[in-house]
């Protein structure tokens, strides 16, 4: 009981990654340099942690890891401030981890090759009816179009095993729907959008039945400009989502995915 | 290579031509605003980002001569409220704003700083010194100091307000001072000249993403996409009953919740009410954009770029675009 109690989590750490020395110094090339790794993850991650820390000390929330954060204040919205840092810490973990360069050699000498699980293309195909290379061509086109502003694309598994893209404005989260955040409201949204958002509205405000997401993400991809702006610049957003989606590590997306 | 730049000469050639910002055409790019910004962070924060924006309004109104031959307000005033024209709408009013946030910076006498601010920042304790280098009094602009003291209080509570906005946008915005002018009242209890633009109060608001001063009243867009969702639910209902579904009761269902609320004014007709007949005249704007700050001040380093946004402004600027100031007062 007492070390139950000593045990409590109440301050936020930037969690520690392997190799993190060498990251600092070296990046993540091709996508990062040191000088673009360093912001993103040492100083764009301590930033968060250190928000999210005195936004929750001294709460019923401070013992929380941020992922239980994220689903404890999705529905409130006078929790607003929390939800988007403990969600942008999370995403961001996500992120830095399925970029992280891979470890080709094992221990014994043997060598592990980056590559696509063949489920994870299969499901791709079964998805989205294409393959994944021209997925991958859609989604960096696509890009600009999406997110006018900050935000995170996110590939995710939903209960019935399907694969969606997600992309979410400013600090949305891929855990519940109702908190995607989807759409841009700042600008004029069409007829399609407000159908959605409306029904939505009506099974959040049905108090009967309580909703249920499953939805895991698979790929997620910081797309602030703390992640690109010092390496790639502001106009090119796109490329930098090439790079992303051409240097991700598989090992770590490939055991996301159910199996 | 070198077709990539022949490519981006003629892009920005193209920008110049059709899509003219005020302000941003008569900065230079190897001089940064003073004390604000470095030669790349300028580079980063405006003329890049001015690059981009025009280029993508360039080819979303590319081959509609119209559209072409308009003002960026022209632009932002017609496209913004449509969801079909929706781009050229944001990347009009993105392009605007930037260069309006831009257009009253005179710069400040300091240095940049030498070390980016760290984590620490994050614990300092607020400055509570009431008196600021940069107020529109020290300029001369008492017209302006005047208008800021009644709105707000004074000017610590108005700094305080304006500031602290901008640092509340976690993504891309603007924060704006505004005069507000009310239509009807001119029109009708003026003793002067009708017809004349006066403001009663001044505003600070947050506009975010590509958000525009001069397209707030959205209510009735959103009772229009009401009305059409309502239109098409209608639709599906009436062809489920053609068909076998006993699922009549659920629609009786969802329509009393309406029909009751019809009898007290719904937010949306209220606010149409009382903000359709109100327009507000920017009269200064912050950028918050991570664009702006992220290369000269670093990720902890919001809050030093505000405090030389402030010592930055340029009142004169800020007061030429004071409409002139109407007695009467309306709450």
């Amino acid at each position: 009981m007492l070390r139950s109690i000593i045990r409590k989590r109440s301050i936020h750490t930037v969690p520690k990654l392997p190799n993190v020395d060498v990251l600092a110094k070296k990046g993540i090339p091709p996508v990062l340099s040191n000088k673009g790794f360093n912001t993103v993850w040492t100083e764009y991650q301590t930033y968060l942690c250190d928000k999210l820390t005195m936004a929750t000390a001294g709460t019923s929330l401070e013992s929380y890891y941020p992922f239980h954060i994220v689903l404890n204040t999705a529905k409130k919205s006078f929790q607003s401030h929390i939800f988007n840092l403990a969600s942008a810490t999370h995403n961001n973990h996500l992120f830095i981890e399925n970029i992280l360069p891979m470890e080709t050699h094992t221990k014994t000498g043997g060598v592990i090759e980056n590559k696509l699980s063949e489920l994870f293309l299969d499901r791709i195909e079964r998805s989205f009816g294409k393959k994944w290379e021209e997925l991958k061509e859609d989604i960096i086109n696509d890009v600009d179009n999406k997110l006018l502003g900050q935000g995170w694309f996110c590939l995710v598994e939903n209960a019935q095993k399907q694969l969606q893209i997600l992309y979410l404005q400013n600090n949305g989260t891929p855990y519940y729907f109702p908190r995607n955040q989807l759409f841009d409201m700042n600008s004029i949204i069409n007829i399609d959008e407000f159908s959605y958002l409306k029904q939505i509205k009506e099974l959040v405000n049905n108090k009967d039945e309580k909703i249920k997401d499953w939805t895991l993400p698979i790929i997620m991809v910081n797309l602030w400009d703390y992640a690109y702006l010092e390496d790639y610049g502001v106009a090119k957003r796109k490329e930098y989502m090439r790079n992303v989606l051409n240097n991700l590590n598989w090992n770590v997306i490939n055991k996301r995915l159910y199996n | 290579m070198l077709r990539n730049k022949v490519g981006l000469l003629r892009h920005r050639s193209i920008s110049i031509r059709s899509i003219s910002t005020r302000s941003l055409d008569k900065c230079s790019r190897e001089k940064p605003i003073p004390g604000l910004f470095s030669v790349q962070g300028w580079q980063n924060g405006c003329f890049d980002r001015a690059d981009y924006y025009s280029a993508q309004l360039t080819s979303t109104i590319k081959g509609n001569e119209v559209l072409q031959n308009k003002s960026l307000e022209e632009l932002i005033y017609e496209c913004g409220m449509s969801s079909s024209k929706r781009n050229i709408g944001n990347y009009a009013s993105l392009l605007y704003n930037l260069d309006f946030a831009v257009s009253s910076l005179k710069g400040c006498q300091m240095d940049l700083p030498e070390n980016k601010p760290t984590r620490d920042v994050l614990l300092e304790n607020p400055d509570l010194s009431l008196n600021f280098n940069n107020e529109p009094n020290v300029t001369g602009n008492t017209q302006l100091q005047d208008a800021i003291e009644t709105s707000f209080g004074s000017m610590v509570q108005f700094r305080t307000l304006l500031l602290n906005s901008n640092l509340s946008i976690s993504g891309d915005g603007f924060t704006w001072l505004v005069a507000r002018i009310y239509k009807p009242k001119i029109q009708s209890m003026s003793t002067q000249v009708t017809g004349e633009i006066k403001f009663d109060e001044l505003f600070v608001f947050n506009t975010y993403n590509a958000g525009s001063p001069f397209t707030m009243n959205k209510s009735n867009i959103m009772n229009n996409l009401e009305k059409e969702y309502k239109r098409l639910e209608n639709e599906r209902n009436s062809k489920e009953d053609e068909t076998v579904t006993p699922s009549k009761s659920n629609t009786n269902n969802n329509n009393t919740p309406s029909s009751y609320y019809n009898e007290i004014l719904s937010y949306d007709e209220v606010k149409n009410i009382a903000i359709n007949d109100t327009t507000y005249v920017p009269l200064f704007a912050i950028d918050a954009s991570p664009k702006m700050w992220l290369h000269d001040y670093g990720v902890f380093g919001k809050k030093e770029y505000l405090n030389r946004i402030w010592n930055s402004i340029d009142w004169n600027v800020v007061e030429n675009r004071l409409p002139q100031k109407y007695e009467f007062k309306y709450n």
